[in-house]
């Protein structure tokens, strides 16, 4: 009896009944938008290290820093045995070495990657290495990043001195010719780094089999010689923003749930004052007063779960159509982060359900709390419309 | 009438308490929002600006487009003279920070003052022996210093702590910095580590020292130069006025170039840039703006339905004293205008509220911030826990004009009722409430 | 940096001497390559040596001039000490076999420079401390090959094309301008590996001390870059003097 009096109380109250409905469910849309654009935006921040970069882990040479160029040279090792199987869409054999590039005849010490071009793991815009064969004629071929190629004043075609040491110490020079200058989604593959074939720089190094590291798929155990380092170990100082971001998510739903608990609240005021009468009559025709804010917060709760139906209906197809149209950030790569394309929702449903149920508890809470009072009113009073002043 | 409709409204809490309560913590909110999400924008761009690039950087060109060398022959000279000549040209608001960037190794001695360990270093120089040094507060060395003390003495020097534990550094190690001086020569010298500090960005943390500028010039040979003059202004000045700041510096520029301090190589040319042409933030930030607004725009609509459906609640109960009014001989018009006016004023009063409480959080963010961040996790100077806020007109003015306008069409959509029902029927609902 | 000085002696640069000119001049053809590198070495090394001279370093922007003496004994052992400028008098370096200590007044400390710091470019040149340290004589180092013969400076001098023995070497390839009457250097080159010019030593104004010739000044330049280039002046030369051993002990490094 109650429930059917809760909902025609709310139907006749239309507009107003409505409007709070409205604002419930466009921020269960909201919170849900914000935080599975994050989501969108950390999975691909992290896919994209790990497509480009890190894979699911680097069995490395033990020791081997890559803030510490000096050592590169010492920290190579024949590829481990227990790697060599792998396919090439399960391993990507890497090698780093020290160089200097010369361009306008300055200076510019600069990463030498090399990565065997076979391999189906990492994806690497290289295509133009691909084609190339695998002895070096006059030139060697490369390719740039966009940000190093701007730093380094350099374009397609150009050749430009590089200077290196093999393994033995002896020093070497060559051109490098760049075949592409190619975006690469990953900042930390892009400045200061001159990616070329892996048969190249073991060649012109002498580094016939080594490798710095091997990326994998997924973990293969303890390989002799090398040490692994997870995904997590090579991206924890972005692991280390995205929580700060996520962090600033969360507080941006407090300020969402603020709002429409004020709303809620208010009307739920309003009500309890305005309808003092009501709640008398109903008190003196013998409703407790428990059942009496049973009533009122029912109609509460009958506000945040047709919140929820309208959060259904109007969120699902925005949601399917920004699915289609994606969020365009590209400017944010040259910054750090390692996204470049468009990002999409990631929208989880743990969190869909969570963010709902929080957000329609703290509606039954909005409404529950302002007509607590009632059960100190005394009916006569609240028949004549005096009891709360 | 006025005192009377004055009285009316205290007296009743649901004409003047509730929407009034409405208005306020909606435009709280809506302040609070924006002074937040500026903050944490804001904060982004500090954390750059204040160890990289300045909110604006004056530096010699040459010097610029070789920065990954870090090429302090082309530093800049007349240290004094130049700052008289960036006070003079630059925005007062500007604090003015004189750095040396620097590389050199990192030479660890045994107990017999033998080689123990070598590394190669990226240093900047700041004004850190000077307790009231701003530099001090600006790269918040009390926080971000973990273990030991900021640089008290002469020839002390701040390491990364993930350096200092690749070195198995402890305090009041000697470290021996070996580079180049200006002008090319070999420059050695001998600090002491005071501190391990933490920046929270791991390139740092494993790479970085800081050193005191004055003791970089003793160092390095740069008497009386700096590498770059990074300049800072309040958290109040807005990034989009950080583009005409730096245009005034740079109508000033010409002349100076054409006739420059003395101390001057003949080629040095120093350039102006502001925060937003480095680093590529000037894109992010447009970006940024992208998503504040979107997210501006669904909070004041969700603001906006909420006001109104106040101001429709408060409105539809007073249908009663409408009639009431009406059956006195108050006309519609006249009516109609009592109420917008008294929306006006609870909507006004609602507002000034807002923003006073609003206004007051994201100021206490912006001046001291609260720590979201529990001890034990990353943070540092460049990435931290602590949540920051921005105080700006414009967050004012985007909670004040939503908060008013809907709580006064609230009220008036609800007080258009009375147009459309008798007096009669208006007054009926005085009775049943 | 102000290791630069040793390079003349280490075998960065060649300095011929002449035996007498009692050599009959010979032609190109007869003269073979290799014994033509020893005689090269025998001009310019010997047992101990003492030298007085200048660094003058021209980065293209500022020229700064060092002063420093040098003391030698074979290839191995070498102690220098800088004179001037003001900010640069004291320092010291001393070379024991492969290992070079680095001692500054600043810091009252022997540095060492090892390892990859070897190769570190110094005073914004691209000579590195490594190139510095190089111990053995060309003829040891390089066999010789004749590559045809070339006016230089009006002088005929043969070029020949040096090739390491051992691949550790840092230059694989040199080629020299060697005067096969006075048995010097007019000019060194020195080649990466795919034969790409890296630097250029050019050995000027010889002239005659005790039974040897020697160049007044080396230039060295860096075909890499422009606008740089440093130049060794030998103001004062001393062959075959008696050299206390304390000048060669890590005990001399210090104030």
């Amino acid at each position: 009896m109650i429930l059917d009096m809760a909902f025609k109380n709310l139907i006749r109250q239309g507009m107003r009944s409505l409007l709070n409905v409205l604002v419930t469910a466009l921020i269960i849309i909201a919170i849900i938008f914000a935080l599975s654009l994050l989501n969108g935006f950390q999975a691909q921040a992290l896919r994209n290290m790990s497509t480009t970069d890190v894979a699911g882990g680097h069995y490395r040479v033990p020791g081997f820093d890559i803030l510490t160029p000096t050592e590169w040279e010492d920290l190579t090792l024949p590829v481990p045995q227990a790697l060599r199987h792998l396919p090439h869409s399960e391993k990507a054999e890497v090698l780093v070495q020290q160089g200097q590039l010369f361009p306008n005849r300055r200076l510019f010490p600069v990463q030498l990657r090399g990565i065997n071009i076979d391999q189906s793991l990492l994806d690497l815009p290289l295509h133009t290495l691909k084609n190339g064969r695998m002895e070096i004629g006059e030139t060697i071929p490369v390719v740039l990043g966009k940000q190093m190629a701007k730093k380094a004043h350099l374009t397609v075609g150009d050749t430009v001195v590089l200077k290196w040491r093999d393994k033995f110490g002896a020093v070497d020079a060559l051109d490098v010719r760049v075949m592409d200058v190619a975006p690469m989604i990953n900042p930390r593959i892009d400045e200061g780094v001159v990616w070329m074939r892996l048969d190249h720089l073991r060649q012109i190094t002498q580094r016939a089999g080594e490798v710095t590291w091997v990326a994998v798929k997924r973990p293969v155990g303890p390989v002799a010689g090398f040490e692994f380092q997870t995904v997590e170990n090579l991206m924890a100082d972005l692991l280390t923003l995205l929580k700060h971001d996520r962090r600033n998510t969360r507080i941006l739903w407090f300020f969402l749930i603020a709002l429409a608990g004020i709303s809620v609240f208010n009307t739920q005021i309003l009500n309890v004052f305005k309808r003092q009468k009501e709640i008398g009559t109903l008190m003196a025709l013998g409703m407790t007063s428990k059942k009496i804010i049973r009533l009122f917060s029912l109609e509460g709760i009958l506000t945040a779960l047709m919140a929820i139906v309208a959060a259904a209906v109007l969120g699902v197809p925005f949601f399917i159509w920004f699915q289609g149209v994606g969020f365009d950030i590209s400017h944010l790569s040259e910054t750090g982060f390692p996204v470049r394309e468009k990002i999409f929702l990631d929208i989880k449903m743990a969190e869909v359900v969570y963010s709902t149920l929080v957000t329609v508890g703290i509606m039954v809470l909005m409404s529950w709390l302002p007509v607590r009072k009632v059960a100190r009113l005394e009916p006569t009073q609240a028949l004549r419309g005096r009891a709360i002043t | 009438m006025i005192r009377w409709i004055l009285k009316g409204m205290l007296r009743d809490k649901s004409r003047s308490l509730f929407p009034f309560l409405v208005v306020a913590v909606g435009v709280a909110l809506t302040v609070g929002l924006l002074g937040f999400m500026d903050g944490v924008f804001m904060g982004m761009i500090d954390m750059t600006a204040k160890l990289d690039t300045g909110h604006i950087r004056f530096v010699n060109k040459p010097f610029y487009e070789e920065e990954h060398l870090l090429p302090m022959d082309r530093a800049l000279a007349g240290q004094k003279k130049t700052l008289a000549w960036l006070r003079e040209h630059g925005d007062p608001r500007i604090q003015w920070s004189p750095r040396i960037r620097w590389g050199a190794i990192m030479d660890i001695p045994d107990e017999e003052g033998n080689t123990l360990s070598q590394t190669p270093v990226i240093g900047m120089a700041v004004q850190l022996l000077d307790p009231q040094s701003p530099e001090r507060k600006r790269l918040q060395l009390e926080q971000s210093v973990i273990k030991g003390k900021i640089p008290s003495r002469s020839k002390q020097i701040l390491v990364g702590y993930q350096l200092a534990e690749t070195l198995k550094l402890t305090i009041g190690d000697t470290a021996t910095l070996m580079g180049q001086t200006f002008d090319g020569g070999l420059a050695t010298d001998n600090y002491t580590v005071s501190g391990f500090i933490r920046f929270g960005v791991a390139a740092m943390d494993k790479k970085m020292v800081l050193i005191d500028l004055g003791d970089a010039q003793q160092t390095f040979y740069m008497e009386n130069m700096v590498t770059d003059w990074l300049g800072f202004l309040p958290r109040s000045v807005a990034y989009g006025d950080y583009e005409k700041i730096k245009q005034r510096i740079e109508q000033g520029l010409a002349a100076l170039i054409k006739n420059p301090p003395e101390d001057w190589a003949s080629d040095d040319e120093p350039i102006v840039l502001s925060i937003l042409d480095q680093r590529n933030l000037g894109e992010i930030i447009k970006k940024f703006e992208l998503i504040r607004g979107i997210i501006v725009m669904i909070f004041s609509f969700l603001m906006v339905l909420v006001l109104w459906n106040a101001g429709l609640i408060n409105g539809i109960h007073r249908y009663g004293e409408m009639g009431l009014r009406l059956a006195m001989g108050e006309t519609h018009k006249a009516l109609m205008a009592s109420l917008a006016l008294e929306a006006f004023a609870v909507g006004l009063a609602g507002a000034m509220a807002g923003c006073l409480v609003g206004g007051t959080v994201v100021y206490f963010l912006q001046e001291v911030g609260v720590d979201m961040g529990d001890a034990m996790a990353q943070s540092g100077l460049m990435v931290n826990d602590v949540v920051r806020g921005r105080l700006s007109v414009e967050g004012f003015i985007r909670g004040i004009v939503p908060g008013m306008t809907a709580s006064v069409a609230g009220s008036l959509i609800a007080s258009l009722a009375i147009f459309q029902r008798s007096e009669a029927n208006l007054f009926r609902e005085l009775e049943t409430g | 940096m102000r290791n630069f000085f040793h390079l003349k002696f280490y075998g960065l640069i060649l300095v011929a001497a002449v035996w007498g000119c009692l050599t009959a001049p010979v032609g190109a053809q007869e003269i073979d390559p290799d014994r033509l590198l020893v005689e090269i070495d025998n001009n310019m090394w010997s047992d101990t040596k003492f030298v007085i001279g200048r660094l003058v370093i021209d980065n293209g922007r500022r020229v700064r001039t060092l002063g420093v003496e040098t003391w030698m004994q074979g290839v191995t052992k070498s102690f220098s000490h800088y004179k001037s400028p003001a900010r640069e008098r004291g320092t010291k370096m001393l070379k024991l076999e492969n290992k070079l200590w680095l001692y500054t007044p600043q810091t009252d400390r022997k540095i060492l420079i090892a390892g990859h710091l070897l190769r570190q470019s110094m005073m914004g040149s691209d000579l590195s401390y490594e190139d510095m340290l190089e111990d053995e004589k060309l003829s040891q180092a390089y066999t010789a090959k004749l590559e045809k013969t070339e006016l230089l400076a009006g002088i005929k001098t043969l070029v020949l094309v040096l090739t390491a023995r051992d691949k550790t070497k840092t230059y694989q390839t040199r080629k020299i301008w060697a005067d096969p009457k006075r048995k010097i250097v007019l000019r060194e080159q020195r080649f990466a590996k795919s034969g790409k010019l890296l630097k250029r030593i050019d050995f000027k104004d010889y002239f005659a001390t005790g039974d040897r010739l020697f160049p007044r000044r080396m230039i060295f330049r860096d075909m890499l870059k422009d606008n740089t280039q440093t130049t060794y002046f030998f103001d004062e030369i001393k062959f075959d003097l008696k050299i206390p051993p304390k000048y060669f002990s890590l005990r001399i490094l210090k104030r």
